[in-house]
Order: C-alpha cells, then structure tokens, then sequence
C-alpha cells in the first residue's frame, strides 16, 4: 500500500540533489549572482549595506514564466550587414575591452549587441563609424550612445523576458532595439518630435513592431503602462523624476545618468525596495549631452 | 628714416587709426559676448585667442607687400579700413554657418580640422584687416609714428568703453553691425584727398552691410548641445514659450516657461516640483523660478538636500543666500521662519526679470517682506557686509552651468577661495552654519577642493580642530558641507544622526562617525581600505596633519583656491593625464576639466603659427634678414607685447575685487591702461621732437616703469581691501588712479621703440608690429596658465621682469647705432 511506503527514499533524494546541481551547472547563467553580470570597476569592494540591493527585482518571474509564450527575439533585416563589425564590436570593446573598463559578461546582452544592426540607426554620413568605440552626433543636437555604455546600462536592468522597461529619451531608437531583443515589453519616449518620429520609422523598418514609441516629455513617464520592472533614463538629469520613481515597480530598479548637464554624470542605479524606500549605487562616471544620449564610461 | 608728411595726412593717420582701433577693440569684446552666448565659454577663450592672430599676420603680410602698400598707400589704407567694417558682420554670419562640432572633436579630430580652420580664418579676417590698416599708417606716419600709435591706443581704450555701452540697446546679434558703423563714420570723416574714391566706397560698404542686415536678420544660432538649443527647439514644437527676455553687458537673460522644463537641483525622491520657469544666461540654465505664490505651495523645497541643513540652523535664522538665481531657496528660507533673508546675486536683469515679466508666475517672491535682494557680487557683499547670520548659503556653488561672464569665462570665483570662506565665516552668529550643497562627481575633486578650502580657513581663523566644526552628509545626488565657527556638540551630533535616519542621507563626516555608518542608503565606489566612499577617506586626510601630502598626491588639483588663484573650478593636473588614461583610455579627455587643456591648446597653436610667420619676413625681406639686430628687435617687441598684456590682466584680477563687477572691472581695467598708455605714447611723440628719446633716457624710463609697477602691485591688495566701501564710482576712480601711473609709462616703450625703427631700419617696422601682435595674443592664454599654476603675482612679477629685460635689450640697440 501506498500509505505504508516511504514518499521519498534517501536514494530519490540524492538522485533529485544530483540532477538540481546538474541543472544548475550547465545552464548557463543560473549559477551566477545577478550581480556578477553587472559591470563595475574591478577593484570596486561591493559594500555589505547594499546586499538587498543586489536581488533581482521580484516579480515573481519564475509564477509567470509557465504561462508566457516563449519569447523568439526579432531578427531584423539589417541584421545581415556588417556582421563582423559588430562581432568586432562585441568582442573588442564590450566582451573583451583592452582598457580598464569592466567586461560585459551577460550572454543575452552580447548576443543583442551583435544582432542589432547600428549602422542603421545613425544618419548616413556617420554610418562608417557606427562601430566604433565612440558616441556619435544624431542631429537634432543628440547623440547615439557609446556601444559600451548602451550594453552596461542593458545589462544594469537585469532583464528577463517577461519585464516591462520603459526607456526615458529614445534618441535614435538604437537602445529600444536593443532592449527588445532582451523582452517583447519595452516602451520608449523621445520628448523631440523629429526624433521621434524617425524612430519610429526606423523601428518599423527593422521589424520592432512590439516596441512601443511615444512623442511625450519623459519626465512624466507612461502612467497608462505601468508599473514597469525597469526603467532606463538616457538624459542627464539634476534629480529622479518622481512619477518615475511612483511608476516602478517594488523590486525594480532606475538606471539614470545622475549630474549636472554641463558636467561629468554618475550612472546611477537606484532600486525601490519593498518598502518603498530606497538604495542606489554609483556605477561609472558617464558624460551625457544634455537631455540626451550616454557617451562613454 | 621714413619720409615725413604734410600735418593735414599725419592728422587723416591719426584719425583714421582711432577709429579702426576703437572699432576692432569694440568687435573683439562683442565677439567674445557672441560667443559666449553661441558656445561654450572654454570654446570662445580658444576662439578668440586664434581669431587675433589675425593681428600678427597683418604684420607678416605688411612685410612681404611692403613696398607695394606704401606706393598705393591712401587707397590701401582706405580700403583696408572699409574692408574692415564688411568683414565684421559678414565673417560673424558666414561663421555660423560653418558646422563646427565642438563636443566630438577630441574623438574625432580628424574629422574637424577642415571646418575648424574654416571658422578660424573667418574669425580672424576682421582683426587681419584691421590690423593691416593700423599697421599701414604705423609704417606710413613717419616721424609721427607715436602720435598714430597713441590714437591706436586712444582708440582702443574708447572701443573698451564703447563695446558694454553697446550692449545694453543691442543684442549680441547686431554688435558688428554696430562696430562696422563706428570704422564707416572714421573713414567718412577722414578727409580724404580723393573725396570721390572715398565716397564711391563708403556708399558701397552702407549697401554691403545694410544688405548683409537686410537678407540675415542678425541672429545667433546656438551650439546644439547647449539648453538654449534644447528649449528652443521645445519652442518650435509648440511646447515652450519666451516669457521674457532681456539683455545688457552681463549677458543675455532669458526665461523660458513649458510643462517640459523640470530643472530643480537636488530634489530627492518624493513629490513632483510645480511648474518652473527656467532662467537661461547666455544659453545655459542658471536657475528655476517655481511658478507659485506661497510658501505652502512649496513643499517640494523640503525634499531637498539644502532643507537638510536647516536642521542643525537656530530657529527663526537670518539667511543670507549667496549667488541665488530664481528662489527656491527663497522658499525653503520662507518655510524654515527665516526671520531676514538678503538674496545676493550679480545680475540686475535677473532681479529685473522677476519684477516684471515674471512677477505673476513665481517672481513675487523676492518681494515678500522679509526678503531683501541685492544686485551685487556675492564676494564684495560679503566682504562689505557689516551684518551677522545664522545661515549664509554658498548658493552659486550648486548652479552647474559654466562661467558666463565674459572674463569668467574660465571660471574664476573670488567667493570659493579661502579668503572668501573666511568672510563668510567671520559674518556668522555663534551657532550660525554656513553650508553649501554640490553635486556628487565620480572621481571625486570639487567637493573635496571645498573641503580643503574651508579647512584653511578655519585654520587661518586659529580654528585648532577643525575636523569639529563640520559636518557632512549626502544623498545619491549630492553633498552638503555645513560648517560652524564653534565646535559641534554631542547634541549637534545626534541631531545629525537623527536628520540622516528620517531623511534617508549617507553620512560622509562627524566627528565620531563610526564605519558601519558610512555609505549607505547610497553607496558610492569604495576606496582601497574599504571604508566608507572616497569623500569619507577624504575628508580623514584633510583633517589630518598629513593634509598637504594628499593634497599633492591627489589626482586632481584639490590645492585651495585662494584671491591670487581664484580658480575654484580648475580641477586639472597635468601631472595625472597618464593615471587619467589609464583609467579612462582613448575618452580621458572627456573626462576631466577641459579648461587647462583649451589654454594650453591655445598657447601652442599660437606658438607654432607665431613662429611660422615670424620666420617668414626673415626668409623673404632682405632687409630684415640681413639685419644684424634682428634678434634684439624680434626680443624687445616680444617682451613688451607680452608684459603690457600680463600686467593688464594681473591689475583687472585685482581690480575686480576693488570694484566688485567683473564686466565693469574688466572695461575699467583695459580703457584705463588703453587710455593712459595712449597719453604716454603721445608724450613720447612731443619728447621726439626734441630728440629725447635716446636709448639711455628710454631704458631709464622703462625701468622707472618695472619699480613702479612692483610698488603699484603690492599695494593693489590692501587698496582693493580698502577701497571696498567706497561707493561704485569712487571704486572706479580709485581704479583709474592706481592704473593711471603705470599705464602711462607703459604708453613710452613701444613708441620710442618704433621711432627707433623708422631711423635705424624702417623695412623691420610692419614685422615688429606683427611680432609685438603675437605676442600680445600669446599672453592671453600665458597669464592664464601662469594663474592657474602659480596665481597672478606671479603673472604681474613676470611682466615687469619682461620689462626690464626690454630695457636692457632697448639699452644694447641703441648703443650699438651709436657705435
């Protein structure tokens, strides 16, 4: 009978232990702390005090995760061009740069990096220098991002397919794309007209159709759609806008370039714990044009 | 020796160079203002300094077309001077037409070079021209030679006074269309002796220049990274609007209103602002105006890091803000009960702005009754101040755009030295605070040096441990130091405790501080020990007696700023740029002060292009090149050239303080050198006549020129000290006293030196002009580096060494004619 039989012999428990540690080591990425795919300056000690800072955000991802279809990145077609280059990219600057900054690790991060097709994204008199390790004038008195600095602060929102991100300032919609390769949820706002509209365009042309682009002042955030897992914010700015900060989620976290506009910046990552208070961490010192796009580490 | 010449030319000579002179100098400062307001206050410093080069090229040009020029000398003359007066308004318009991209170039330099020498040689065409016309009737008068290089200097000295006078009816815009006018009405009374060619080419210069103003109505296109583009851009779109805009020699003063503007400094997470009208000074955000009409609608202004302060503040306090633009700290004064609350700040159409335009939408709060603006530097009102406080607050300190005045453009801040903290530390009541919040920085420098600062203070005030008179704490956007004349007390102490716990800031420094304190809610990168951030591992170090090694050892320049080197800003060490590239690879530049680094590039662009077209005359004028003096007359115009500009710009850093108005101190300062040296190198003119210019007497009279300026150097200080609590126009006349001697005996070298000239060798005249023009270029950027590296005495004690070196020199020309 049934009732007289152990539920779990020693046996079936070490087997399951065996298959759990398994598991564990050879899908990649599970074994690692979250915090170990962020990049920060090597000789940086992680102070104790922000140990809670250092959890994913908790939405509960793993409850979510049996009813989401499975998320198939975008593949789009300007992918095909200039495959080298952006492997170039990935490898020599982002994965594997030769100067002090710190290494991307994160496996899902690199791999949008090499996907999404930069040069389509900056105007055609800079094409020739879409992979280099530099920002570059969009017009509009914006810029597009240093590869490097669009990979940190991805990585820096410990994405997962199910969260929602909302980008502050979509620029040349290079980040948007980015992040959408990571989550079918990414909603970007662009305050400048013109900009916005040929992201739009861009975006459409390169089959993001899921990304969500608004022409609205960004401070205010997107109340419809929230809250939001994570928000990304590519303006320098002299403080957290607070309805951003109301429309994250507990657990979620800001990446925001933090300082004067006229200054060197600080990325910035700010957490909202569950009690609502909050912990930040300085990353790097960025230097931002004002109101727009990172420059560099 | 030159011909001389009827007194109907000489006098035509004269004429005409007061007025080129007086135009050229008023483009130059009209320049300087348009491209402040166009660009960015490092960029218009290099700007300018290459633009003159325009002035020693003339010399080099003179040279080579010597005897062309002087066979066609009236209409030469005539036309370089029109010439002069088109190019102003068309080189400014054709210049911003010229992309130059002044963000991307250290990365990208090659891309650049084209467009830059483009908008360079644009620039500098205006001040090539006018410069050729000064140097034709140099080469043209003669024996008169002083008397038309005295009206240049007259002239000048007027084009100083004229170009602020300019600026208050006019927009930076129209300002060369206006210096184009003043070189008009010098050639339309000039007197030509062909009136028919003069009028021919007058009427033609009007139709030039009226159609240039006719087809681009004056306008400056902003950088495009600057605010101003930003929320004119936002105006395009429908969502700004210009609330009002004014204008004067300070600078151009606009308010911007849209429900996109958000800029209020450190606010901390919580409540929304109001809407804000942003006040932009020559296209940079200077302050916020909240658009609100009492101090219950500005509860914003709590959840601020300056509210923090307040809580270790008596109650009731008498606050004084220093450098306050916009009012929300008015507000956050209002709400804490402040008993009296004096508002300091420079600008009058600031204070005009929120009287007028602005009343209804925020700016009725400078006149609550407790409230007391005063338009004035917050320096010389300290200084002057007979009152006590129990809060002052460094308010000018937390705004981030750069200097916009057109001498600050790099930076200086007479209140952030030593001596400045101390005045306001000796204003305060026994448990009165000064503090002053500024942004965190990564790696950190600028709240350090200020730490630094105070802490000489304290220690010039006999304080023994100052590591008890100051607290500091921080949240994740920036720092607050508050200081107090007595030690804090445990009671401070806990109160400290308690402001960090409710408001959620990370304590940095108390006396007693404990490590599990430090670094949190908002952690920063932590230094080698492991303790705390690096503003705590500071802070233990310039508290200690080992203070001054990590001064040097510092990686940015942390040294206090003091009154000889008010350079608060300059955070830049040429000694760290191999740790700066190792830490931040190919971008380093990017990441520090570019300031030093843009005077630098200045002096050594100026250096090379100098050398090359000083070379030239010796390797094609015949005369010049086989002249044995050549070396002493290229030493003696170079010496002089750049000591009369070293000892002008050391007398207007002192002078500013005397009168307290960086603008008005700087148009003081170069009309009254301009205008005494002018009357200096018009005696020489009357003294030639009787042949007592000889080189013994010339070297007396140079030397006679270093003792006094020693004299007159050493006294400036305690005069400015003094002085102080005269009234302006006493201030400005003490000014003009103290200028009045050593500018008139700095009118003598450069004359005699050019009569010298026109009898030994008349050909070298156009290639000594040319080299005393670079030199004079040269010193611009060489009195700033001298400065910042060593402070400006050593700048006035090097520009009279200069001089006496050129006595000495002028002592061996003249010996050797005579042998």
């Amino acid at each position: 009978m049934l009732i007289n039989k152990p539920l779990l012999r020693p046996v079936d428990v070490l087997v399951a232990m065996i298959l759990v540690v398994a598991v564990v080591t050879v899908i990649p990425g599970w074994s690692r702390h979250p915090q170990q795919n962020t990049a920060e300056n090597s000789s940086r000690k992680e102070p104790e005090s922000n140990q809670d800072e250092k959890n994913p955000p908790e939405d509960d991802a793993e409850a979510t995760d049996e009813h989401q279809p499975p998320f198939d990145p975008p593949t789009p077609p300007a992918s095909s061009e200039r495959i080298e280059e952006r492997h170039h990219m990935v490898d020599t600057q982002i994965a594997g740069a030769s100067d002090r900054r710190s290494r991307i690790r994160n496996e899902a991060v690199l791999e949008a990096m090499r996907i999404v097709p930069r040069h389509v994204f900056v105007p055609l008199d800079m094409r020739g220098h879409a992979y280099k390790d530099t920002p570059l004038p969009i017009g509009e008195g914006q810029t597009i991002s240093q590869p490097y600095i669009v990979a940190l602060m991805t990585d820096l929102l410990e994405l997962s397919p199910q969260s929602k991100v909302l980008e502050i300032g979509t620029g040349s919609a290079y980040q948007a794309a980015v992040l959408a390769q990571l989550t079918p949820h990414v909603y970007t706002i662009e305050i400048i007209e013109a900009l916005a509209d040929r992201a739009k365009q861009v975006l459409k042309q390169e089959a993001y159709d899921e990304v969500h682009c608004r022409h609205a002042d960004g401070y205010n955030g997107w109340e419809e759609e929230a809250p939001f897992d994570a928000i990304i914010v590519t303006c320098a700015s002299g403080h957290l806008p607070p309805p951003l900060w109301d429309q994250l989620k507990p657990g979620g976290r800001i990446v925001i370039p933090i300082g004067g506009i006229y200054e060197l910046q600080r990325l910035v990552v700010l957490t909202k714990q569950k009690d609502g208070s909050r912990r930040s961490r300085t990353i790097i010192s960025v230097r931002f044009v004002p109101m727009t796009r990172a420059e560099s580490p | 020796m030159s011909e001389s010449h009827s007194p109907r030319t000489n006098t035509r000579l004269c004429w005409l160079a007061f007025w080129v002179s007086a135009a050229v100098l008023a483009f130059e400062i009209s320049l300087m203002r348009i491209l402040l307001v166009a660009s960015w206050s490092h960029f218009a410093f290099l700007v300018i300094s290459v633009a003159l080069l325009g002035f020693g090229a003339s010399g080099t040009a003179l040279t080579l077309v010597r005897r062309w020029a002087m066979r066609h000398r009236d209409e030469t003359l005539l036309a370089l001077a029109l010439l002069t007066a088109v190019s102003m308004p068309l080189c400014t318009t054709l210049a911003q037409y010229v992309p130059v991209e002044a963000r991307f170039v250290p990365s990208m330099l090659h891309l650049h070079v084209g467009t830059w020498t483009l908008y360079w040689v644009l620039l500098s065409i205006p001040f090539f021209l006018g410069a050729s016309a000064l140097g034709l009737a140099l080469m043209v008068a003669g024996r008169r030679i002083a008397s038309v290089y005295g009206a240049n200097l007259l002239g000048s000295g007027l084009g100083a006074l004229l170009a602020p006078m300019l600026m208050y009816p006019l927009l930076p815009a129209w300002l060369p269309s206006a210096t184009a006018t003043v070189v008009l009405i010098g050639a339309a009374g000039s007197r030509s002796s062909r009136p028919g060619i003069l009028v021919t080419a007058l009427t033609l210069s009007v139709v030039v220049i009226g159609g240039i103003v006719w087809m681009e109505q004056p306008y400056i296109r902003p950088d495009p990274y600057k605010y101003s583009a930003y929320v004119a851009r936002l105006h395009e779109q429908g969502e700004a609007t210009l609330a009002a805009r004014l204008h004067g020699p300070r600078g151009v003063v606009e308010a911007y209103q849209s429900p996109a503007l958000h800029d209020l400094p450190f606010l901390s997470v919580g409540l929304a602002p109001p809407p804000v009208t942003a006040i932009v000074i020559d296209g940079h955000w200077t302050g916020s105006v909240l658009q609100i009409n009492t101090a219950d609608e500005a509860e914003v202004v709590d959840r601020t890091l300056m509210a923090a302060a307040y809580d270790l503040a008596p109650p009731q306090p008498r606050v004084a803000l220093l450098g306050e633009i916009g009012g929300m700290n008015i507000w956050l004064a209002v709400r804490r009960s402040a008993k009296t609350i004096e508002v300091v700040q420079p600008y009058p159409t600031v204070t005009e702005l929120m009287r007028g335009p602005l009343k209804t939408s925020g700016g009725a709060v400078l006149g609550l009754p407790t409230v007391r603006p005063v338009t004035e530097q917050p320096r010389h009102f300290i200084d002057q101040s007979s009152g006590m406080y129990d809060v002052i607050q460094l308010v000018a300190l937390e705004s981030l755009a750069a200097g916009s005045g057109g001498v600050g453009g790099l930076g200086q801040d007479d209140l952030i030295t030593v001596q400045g903290i101390r005045a306001c530390l000796e204003s305060l009541s026994d448990d009165g605070i000064l503090f002053v919040c500024r942004g965190i920085q990564t790696p950190p420098r600028d709240n350090i040096k200020l730490l630094a600062t105070i802490i000489e203070a304290l220690h010039r005030m006999n304080v023994a441990e100052p590591a008890k008179h100051v607290v500091i704490v921080r949240d994740y956007l920036a720092v607050c130091t508050i200081v107090r004349v007595v030690p804090l007390s445990a009671e401070d102490i806990a109160q400290v405790r308690m402001i960090c716990n409710e408001r959620q800031l990370t304590p940095v420094w108390f006396v007693g501080i404990r490590d599990d304190e430090l670094n949190q809610p908002d952690a920063l990168p932590t230094p080698p020990d492991g303790i705390g951030d690096w503003y705590h591992f500071a802070a233990k170090r310039l508290f200690s007696p080992n203070s001054d090694m990590f001064i040097n050892q510092w990686h940015f320049n942390i040294r206090p700023a003091t009154d000889d080197r008010p350079f608060f800003h300059d955070f830049f060490k040429l000694t760290s740029i191999d740790a700066l590239k190792e830490a931040f690879g190919d971008l380093w530049v990017t990441r520090t002060e570019l300031a030093y680094l843009f005077v630098l590039a200045a002096g050594a662009i100026i250096t090379v292009i100098a050398v090359i077209l000083i070379v030239l005359p010796l390797v094609f004028v015949r005369d010049i090149r086989l002249s044995t003096g050549r070396l002493a007359v290229f030493s003696y115009f170079a010496a002089i050239g750049l000591a009369y500009l070293l000892l002008e710009m050391t007398f207007l850093s002192r002078l500013t303080r005397l009168i307290g108005d960086p603008v008005l101190a700087a148009s003081v300062t170069i009309a009254g050198f301009l205008l005494f040296s002018g009357a200096g190198s018009m005696t020489v003119q009357r003294l030639s006549s009787g042949q007592h210019t000889g080189g013994p007497l010339a070297s007396r009279l140079i030397f006679g020129l270093a003792a006094m300026g020693v004299i007159v150097l050493f006294m400036l200080t305690p005069l400015a000290a003094l002085g102080g609590t005269l009234p302006l126009i006493g201030r400005c006349a003490v000014a003009m006293v103290v200028i009045a001697p050593v500018g008139y005996l700095m009118g003598f070298p450069m004359p005699m030196a050019l009569l010298h000239l026109d009898q030994s060798a008349p050909t070298a005249i156009p290639w000594a002009w040319g080299i005393n023009g670079f030199a004079s270029v040269l010193a611009a950027p060489l009195a700033m580096i001298i400065g910042l590296t060593w402070g400006f005495l050593s700048v006035g004690l090097i520009a009279l060494g200069l001089y006496i070196f050129a006595g000495l020199v002028f002592l061996r020309l003249t010996r050797r004619q005579r042998t």
